[in-house]
């Protein structure tokens, strides 16, 4: 089967700085991976290369057989890419509810400057639908009218996704998604993330320093450190390398 | 050679006042993190200051010069950091440009005021009489040295080594270029960040009090509009050093100012590059800094290594009523429209209704400013320039081809919309700061290049509007009122126009762009596009207030639009509030009302509608939503507490208070 995202020798340098180096693996369709690593291994900024927030200084992104270079991030969205970021990038002045209906509408490059002079821009009754399913399976159901300005951080994390999903993305992102999160609500979290899968089909990047929840959800992993891979395999098989104990956990092999 | 050293050594005292300015704008931005627009009204003060000491006061030289660089200079530096600039986060660019332009507005008027607007000439010099000449270069008779040729090199150069050795060769100074990136993690290594930070302010004014001081007896007269210019001129230089290097600012200035003088010598007056391209050389030199430098595009980028724990800015638009009251305030809005709408046609004096004729269109023009800064989250300061397109378009229009001014206005907005997408496209590259800068080198450039051509305006008498323009209806006949029924049917069609923009699609895309740009695009919103949208419904709204404009006082001029009225339109709605369409009417109403009111005081209290406004625009920071509207929500809140309708505190966060908040917004 042809892969969902292939990133191929994918590399970004700062001012002299390799912050990612050669960096190759896929993402087959449905399929959940996470990318774990040490502060400052380049996992965001492998993040930022796939999502189009930087451009790698070398190396390809494909996602379902396109090649993603020069296309701006509102592109890659709109092919399918979904993403949470590290440090939460919320619209405060917007309800829970319409941070998801400009998710939909911005995905399918909706927003005709007419529509709105006729006033024909409330959304519409399959929209709320829509958002509606997702505020719910996200579990925002309380606090789906509120200006996220009022929220706190971990439910702020949660919006983030919800956005994300609401776009029925082909491949999710998810940038430290438990930050801010308790332990109950990380299970719930990861319980969310394994249905997506499951039951959507949806593929799954994670970046991750929960490693119980990591555990939780991924099929594989990809240990990053320093900019390079160090191990790929399955999550257990992976987290008892010796390379990977050393770098990650800081422990004598 | 000797025709070229006489037309080129002529240009270096222009290039060495530009030099002087535009190194205390780079020294200001590396040592506070401020880009300080106010820089041409202090030294407009300290200029001000001496003079009237020595010529009214009857103070020496020597001591009025003391006063004016060295106690009164870094005093207002040390006031602008402890009462204004302190309280700004340093992330918070628009509300630094905001508090800029506010001084640069207020100050003049304010000393116009306290000091009465009588005109002030012949300025003495501080060092080196000004028309004396003291050798001849190389001894060649074309090339003369005279005083303000030599107090400009002198000091230009003394200042530069001076300030070089500070910020590169003592502590202070490596402690100042800390203190700009993150004064927390400064503060964490021991050193008083707020110390430093006032220590820069104060050299930084000491610097303007004397660039004032020098360059006084240069021009017959002291007028703050030459401070401004050529403010604006050392930005171009300043901006080529992409604000950090102080010799390469210093020496663009003075390339700009001997390469605008000596083609000056070389090309025959009357042309179009004598009277348009060379008087706007400063202002093309920013532009393609701006396009080109590419450390412009990055200066709104913190490089505070803390940043990362900052809480995410708060929203401005919160906090509403709730829905009861409202109902109530609406009520009341359509209840004063009405009364308003019958008392102007029928017992409102004509003067009386002149003003309010000219404060809708000036609320038109208004609420260009809501879209692009309120909605856009965009600082432009070419408004009044945007107006003047539609204006002058339908001007020009009706007197040549005949066409009706109004259809014409029509025409004008397109262009104006037009005017205003080619500058989003220029610079889509800039947020922030440089996005001002370059609105602000458009509006000077089509001041200089554009509206000055007598082709185009007529002189400075300008455009005179004939009846016959108008057609059947005569708009200028106040007891008919039809110019206020147009004025008012066209504010009432864009109001609704940005409202329903507002609530729409469009609407919510800009709300996602203002709380995160980066997490907007990556939903799948267009960044460039809702530019290029919101700056061409911007110029569209503006194009047509201008218009508006120019009915009403029955001509068009360049006075009208020139760029100091855009920094003053900005000023004034940022008072009033930005983020909202009641914002613009009421800074379009409360500005003519407050002037009409003035003419009934004597002449020197006129400017005293600037410094109002200037000082409500300077409580920007702390009360993003305008001074004026967060005193409204607070006695909407109290008499919604007396009044038993809400419980609690107004703005508190809780989801009942704050659910009915994003529909109240108005």
């Amino acid at each position: 089967m042809n892969p969902l995202l292939d990133v191929r020798g994918v590399t970004k340098r700062f001012d002299g700085i390799t912050a990612v180096q050669d960096v190759t693996f896929q993402v087959a369709p449905g399929e959940s991976v996470g990318l774990i690593g040490p502060n400052g291994a380049g996992k965001t900024t492998l993040f930022n290369c796939i999502g189009g927030q930087l451009r790698p200084d070398d190396g390809v992104v494909v996602l379902d057989g396109r090649d993603l270079d020069h296309l701006p991030p509102y592109r890659r969205a709109r092919l399918g890419l979904g993403r949470t970021y590290q440090r939460v990038e919320v619209f405060p002045e917007l309800t829970v509810r319409d941070h998801l209906v400009v998710a939909e509408r911005a995905r399918r490059g909706d927003g005709r400057l007419w529509k709105d002079l006729l006033g024909r821009a409330a959304p519409r009754p399959d929209e709320l639908a829509h958002v509606d399913q997702v505020v719910d399976l996200v579990g925002l159901g309380d606090v789906a009218g509120t200006p996220v300005a009022a929220l706190g951080l971990g439910l702020c994390r949660l919006v983030e996704l919800a956005r994300a999903l609401v776009g029925e993305p082909r491949l999710l992102m998810a940038d430290e998604p438990s930050s801010g999160l308790d332990v109950h609500e990380t299970h719930e979290l990861a319980a969310v993330l394994r249905t997506l899968q499951t039951e959507r089909h949806m593929a799954v990047l994670l970046v991750e320093h929960d490693l119980r929840m990591v555990g939780e959800v991924v099929d594989k992993a990809i240990v990053m450190d320093l900019g390079r891979v160090i191990a790929e395999g399955p999550f257990d098989r992976v987290m008892a390398e010796g390379a990977v104990r050393r770098a990650y956990l800081g422990q004598s092999a | 050679m000797e025709q070229f050293l006489g037309y080129a050594v002529p240009g270096i005292p222009d290039g060495c006042a530009y030099a002087i300015f535009a190194v205390g704008l780079v020294l200001t931005y590396q040592a506070t993190g401020v880009f300080n627009f106010a820089y041409g009204a202090q030294a407009y003060v300290s200029a001000y200051l001496y003079a009237w000491l020595i010529q009214d006061q009857g103070l020496p030289v020597w001591a009025a010069g003391l006063l004016a660089v060295v106690v009164l200079g870094p005093g207002l530096g040390l006031l602008f950091d402890r009462l204004l600039f302190r309280r700004i986060p340093n992330n918070n660019t628009t509300a630094k440009v905001v508090t800029g332009i506010s001084l640069l507005v207020g100050l003049p008027a304010l000393l116009s005021v306290v000091f009465g607007n009588a005109n002030v000439y012949a300025v003495p010099s501080i060092a080196f009489n000004p028309t004396t000449v003291y050798f001849h270069l190389f001894g060649l008779a074309q090339v003369p040295i005279n005083g303000i040729f030599l107090s400009a090199v002198v000091f230009t150069v003394g200042i530069l080594v001076a300030l070089l050795v500070l910020m590169r060769g003592t502590s202070l100074g490596l402690q100042m270029r800390a203190a700009v990136e993150s004064r927390r993690l400064v503060q964490l290594d021991g050193v008083n960040a707020d110390r430093v930070v006032a220590t820069a302010w104060a050299v930084s004014g000491l610097m303007a009090g004397l660039a004032g001081v020098l360059l006084a007896p240069v021009q017959a007269q002291l007028q703050v509009q030459d401070y401004i210019t050529l403010m604006v001129a050392a930005i171009a230089a300043a901006a080529w050093a992409a604000l950090r290097s102080m010799p390469v600012a210093a020496l663009v200035a003075v390339a700009v100012g001997v390469v605008s003088v000596t083609s000056q010598g070389y090309l025959t007056a009357n042309s179009v590059w004598h009277s348009a391209v060379i008087p706007s050389l400063p202002f093309i030199v920013l532009a393609a800094a701006l396009l080109i430098v590419p450390g412009l595009r990055t200066l709104d980028d913190t490089k505070d290594p803390l940043s990362a724990v900052d809480p995410p800015a708060p929203p401005t638009s919160a906090q509403g009523r709730s829905p009861q009251l409202d109902r109530v305030v609406r009520v009341l809005w359509w209840a004063v429209l009405a009364a308003f709408v019958v008392s102007m046609l029928t017992w409102m004096p004509e003067a009386w209704e002149n003003v309010f004729n000219a404060g809708l269109a000036l609320s038109t023009v208004f609420l260009s400013i809501t879209l692009i800064t309120g909605m856009g989250g965009q600082l432009s300061l070419a408004q009044a320039t945007l107006a003047g397109v539609g204006a002058f378009t339908a001007g020009q229009l009706a007197s040549h081809l005949g066409l009706n001014f109004l259809v014409g206005g029509l025409v004008g907005a397109v262009l104006a919309a037009a005017v205003a997408v080619v500058l989003a496209v220029l610079s889509l590259r800039l947020r922030g700061l440089g996005l001002a800068l370059m609105t602000l080198a458009a509006a000077l450039l089509f001041d200089t290049a554009v509206f000055s051509q007598s082709a185009i305006s007529h002189g400075t008498g300008g455009l005179i509007l004939q009846r016959s323009w108008l057609g059947a209806i005569d708009f200028f006949d106040p007891t008919g009122h039809p110019l206020f029924v147009l004025a008012i049917g066209v504010l009432v069609v864009c109001t609704v126009g940005v409202l329903l923009v507002r609530r729409g699609t469009t609407g919510r895309y800009l709300a996602a762009i203002r709380g995160s740009q980066t997490g907007a695009a990556g939903i799948g919103i267009n960044l460039d596009w809702q530019r290029v949208v919101v700056f061409a419904l911007s110029g569209a709204v503006a194009g047509i207030g201008g218009s508006l404009l120019a009915l009403q006082q029955t001509s068009i001029n360049p006075s009208q639009f020139n760029y100091q009225l855009s920094l003053a339109f900005v000023v004034i709605v940022v008072t009033t509030g930005v983020g909202t369409v009641e914002g613009a009417i009421q800074g379009g109403i409360g500005f003519v009302v407050v002037q009409q009111l003035l003419t009934y005081a004597p002449q020197r209290f006129q400017g005293l509608t600037f410094v109002l406004f200037a000082a409500g625009a300077l409580t920007y920071a702390a009360h993003p939503e305008g001074i004026v509207e967060y005193q409204k929500r607070t006695w909407t809140g109290r008499i919604e507490r007396w009044l038993g309708l809400r419980p609690g505190a107004p703005g508190s966060a809780s989801p009942e208070a704050a659910q009915p908040a994003v529909e109240a917004s108005r």
